[in-house]
């Protein structure tokens, strides 16, 4: 039980250290130095940069963990608040899954002796070496709902929504959200309060955003990082539509560049299917329609499919797209959809765009002639094959 | 007790040891196991809850769990016999199981209240009431402690001779001149990270407590070489003195303790990067009783220093040198080669000393009694440095960033063979 290696101390002092040294550190990783070749420590700090040879990696690991937990099962030892945070700090770092360092954080947060900030820092930081790590986004998950419910509290009352409040939520359709570049403003003061001081709203989510992008980009298809995005989308922009549009922009660029990741895709899905669920009021407020997305959506994936023939990734989003855009044409034609009576078109245009245009058998005619006479014709077999399974699939199973 | 009467049916225990012994030997139980023994029968609940028993209680192992009650019935049960109680750790304690505890408990002698976060001056003034007979106090960490608990305890507590107020940061210099003032007998003071003490209160425990043997103002960083020099001037029995990280002491704060303080065992001045050697050539000439030093950080000393705590201290055991920078494998024979090292040198800091190589290793093969080294990023010492030193040096810890070697095989090469029905003699 516990390691007699000594040198478990001195390494533990060397990692405090170096963030003593430097309180922005923003990579981590492993140097891959497996025996001590002279008496350095394995800890190197540059640029911002933090590096632990991996000959000391167990060792390391090993006191903390024990140190750790022989402070939780017994109340025998007495350590200081600051010294557990540290050594719950070495052992995500370098086991990130561990969800009783984790949980143990979550205590010192709710005490006051941590802050939210510092520990998202810390979740980041642990992100760029480990973005798959299930436990360290669900921890970000609770920084944030706490951060959420903290910045609710407080600007209730206050005028900064606007727009019609859902379900006593802030409603963010009113805000103009610049989701692209990270704001230096002051934090808002609402009613006098600071909002858990420097931790400004728009800023925050855009950092967990950039931070999902990151981990997206560190690990192929990863999903806990999209369900992440997912997660911020619903809770903390409420799936305004004002942020889904954004998304969707957003997301056409990295998809473009990683044309496999099914993670990617599933993404821009999911934004679009929340799209569909707010068809009125994004028309209303963003005079955006929900076909007009689909059809560009439409346009591109067929890009991106002729682009890079033989992607199976691309053409179960196109099912995805063709299904949605069918769907909601078979809509329109049944009395009552709620798309009849839309502002700003008499009755008589609806009806000839219905005969004409939103025909749905006759649309779905004209997508199979299209990947007949284009991707059926490739010049690679594998774009072929997807190409014959895209049309057995479409009439079988969609065209009824 | 006198009342119940062993009778043959009773157990062995209780019919063969007669009731003092019995007593007797309750009393080296702790408080767990008595409560346990208490459960027995009725004539060990009245043994093993018998006041003369709690003598000496400590709930360090319960910590939070400890509520006011439960200290209320301590004191109840232990009344005029508790002399050291120990609530180190427990955090929800509050004043008014305090108040009711140093009613009931008048003899205390030895309280421990490190880290009861809730006590405010309250309980001082508790004590000050009728603790009379106290001797040892520790506050630190009771954040709350001001000047006017300071003023209480020395109203009524004369004859405290040891007391801790670390991290007590709402203290200032009234408090200090409180307490020397009413507690003249003072033997140690502990007053770490009290960041508002300067020289003037410094000054009024130095004139008033003439018996002041133990003193510690770590981190207190308003101290400066005046203070110390008061220290020198009146503390001529003190023994330990801690000003590690009080940045401000310059060269003069170690003539002074030079000039006052002959009988000095432990310093400890880490941090203090103004000390050159100069300062520590007049300790080293004047302090020969030394035996503990920490000098990590002191970026400035040379091997001048250790040239001259080698000449002049010959009882010298745990040395700290870590981050002195300029230190060479010269400042290390030296040391090697003085009275300390062969029989007295236990303890050995040289980490992060760049310049050190396998040659100090070498310089210190004579020190017999020399059970750790430290040499985290000496980036010059090799493993074959230390292997050479533990095997002149079997019992040596050498704590390095190279894995620890395993221990080498037994002397005189592997094990004897012999058959089975043979003996080596």
């Amino acid at each position: 039980m516990g390691s007699t290696d000594k040198r478990g101390r001195r390494l533990f002092l060397d990692l405090n250290n170096a963030f003593k040294r430097d309180n922005r550190i923003d990579e981590f990783d492993y140097i891959p130095v497996m025996e001590p070749q002279t008496n350095c420590s394995p800890v190197v700090l540059v640029n911002h940069k933090l590096g632990i040879e991996m000959w000391s990696l167990k060792i390391l690991l090993q006191f903390a963990y024990h140190s750790l937990m022989e402070w939780r099962a017994t109340s025998k030892k007495f350590i200081e608040s600051q010294e557990i945070i540290c050594l719950s700090r070495a052992v995500v770092l370098l086991n990130p899954e561990c969800s009783t360092a984790w949980n143990i954080r979550k205590e010192y947060v709710e005490s006051g002796e941590l802050t939210m900030a510092e520990d998202l820092k810390l979740s980041a930081l642990v992100l760029t070496k480990h973005p798959k790590s299930s436990e360290t986004f669900c921890h970000r998950r609770w920084l944030l709902s706490r951060f959420i419910d903290i910045y609710l509290q407080s600007s209730q009352g206050s005028n900064l929504s606007t727009g019609s409040g859902q379900e006593g939520f802030v409603s963010m359709d009113a805000i103009d959200l610049n989701m692209d570049l990270p704001q230096v403003n002051p934090p808002p003061v609402q009613n006098g309060v600071h909002v858990d001081g420097p931790m400004d709203y728009q800023n925050q989510m855009k950092t967990e955003i950039h931070v999902c992008t990151c981990a997206a980009e560190k690990y192929p298809c990863n999903y806990y990082a999209w369900s992440q995005r997912i997660w911020l989308i619903q809770h903390a922009y409420n799936c305004s539509s004002q942020a889904l549009v954004g998304e969707l922009h957003r997301t056409e660029g990295w998809v473009s560049a990683h044309i496999s990741d099914t993670c990617g895709y599933h993404y821009r899905q999911f934004l679009l299917s929340s799209l569909c669920r707010q068809r009125e009021s994004l028309s209303q407020q963003l005079s955006l329609q929900y076909t007009d997305l689909l059809e560009k959506e439409q346009g591109y994936i067929v890009d991106l499919i002729g682009t890079f023939p033989g992607h199976e990734a691309m053409w179960c989003h196109r099912r995805f797209v063709f299904n949605s855009l069918y769907r909601h044409y078979s809509q329109d034609l049944s009395p009552g959809s709620p798309d009849r009576g839309l502002i700003g078109e008499s009755a008589t245009q609806r009806q000839k765009k219905t005969r004409l245009e939103f025909e749905p058998s006759e649309w779905a005619q004209k997508e199979e002639e299209s990947v007949k006479t284009k991707e059926l014709k490739s010049l690679s077999s594998a774009q072929k094959q997807l190409a014959q399974k895209y049309l057995d699939w479409m009439r079988k199973i969609v065209i009824k | 007790v006198s009342q119940i009467s062993i009778t043959d049916d009773d157990a062995q225990v209780n019919r063969k040891l007669p009731k003092e012994l019995l007593l007797r030997i309750f009393s080296f139980l702790d408080v767990v196991t008595l409560c346990r023994c208490a459960q027995v029968s009725k004539y060990w609940n009245l043994l093993a809850l018998d006041g003369s028993n709690w003598q000496r209680v400590d709930l360090f192992e319960f910590q939070v769990d400890v509520k006011a009650s439960v200290v209320e019935n301590i004191s109840k049960r232990c009344g005029g016999f508790l002399k050291a109680l120990s609530l180190k750790g427990c955090q929800n304690i509050t004043d008014e199981a305090l108040q009711k505890f140093s009613e009931k408990c008048r003899n205390i002698e030895v309280l421990n209240l490190d880290n009861c976060k809730k006590l405010t001056d309250a309980t001082c003034a508790s004590l000050g009431l009728h603790s009379t007979k106290l001797q040892q106090l520790d506050l630190s960490c009771c954040l709350c402690i001001t000047d006017n608990a300071l003023k209480f305890i020395s109203k009524g507590c004369h004859h405290l001779k040891h007391i801790n107020i670390s991290w007590c940061h709402e203290v200032t210099n009234d408090g200090l001149e409180a307490l020397a003032q009413g507690c003249l007998k003072l033997e140690d003071f502990i007053c770490k990270g009290c960041s508002q003490i300067t020289d003037v209160g410094v000054g009024h425990i130095a004139v008033h407590c003439k018996n002041i043997r133990r003193i510690n103002l770590h981190s207190c960083q308003n101290i400066t070489d005046d203070g110390l020099k008061l220290l020198g001037e009146h503390c001529h029995d003190l023994a330990f003195l801690c000003v590690s990280s009080c940045q401000r002491l310059t060269d003069q704060s170690l003539v002074s303790i030079a000039n006052g303080c002959p009988a000095l065992k432990t310093l400890e001045v880490a941090n203090c990067s103004h000390l050159t050697d100069n300062g520590f050539q007049a300790l080293a000439k004047n302090c020969h009783v030394l035996e503990r030093m920490d000098l990590e950080e002191c970026l400035q000393i040379t091997d001048s220093t250790l040239n001259y705590l080698a000449s002049y201290c010959h009882h010298l055991t745990v040395l700290s040198f870590s981050h002195c920078e300029l230190i060479t494998d010269e400042g290390i024979r030296h040391l090697g080669s003085s009275v300390c090292a062969t029989e007295q040198l236990q303890v050995l800091e040289l980490d992060n000393c760049p310049l050190i190589t396998d040659a100090s290793l070498e310089h210190l093969m004579g020190c017999q009694s020399l059970e750790r080294i430290e040499l985290y990023d000496c980036q010059l010492i090799t493993r074959q440095g230390i292997r050479r030193l533990k095997n002149r040096l079997p019992n040596i810890r050498v704590h390095a960033y190279f894995a620890p070697v395993t221990p080498p095989a037994s002397v005189g090469g592997g094990r004897q063979r012999y058959c089975k029905c043979c003996v080596i003699l």
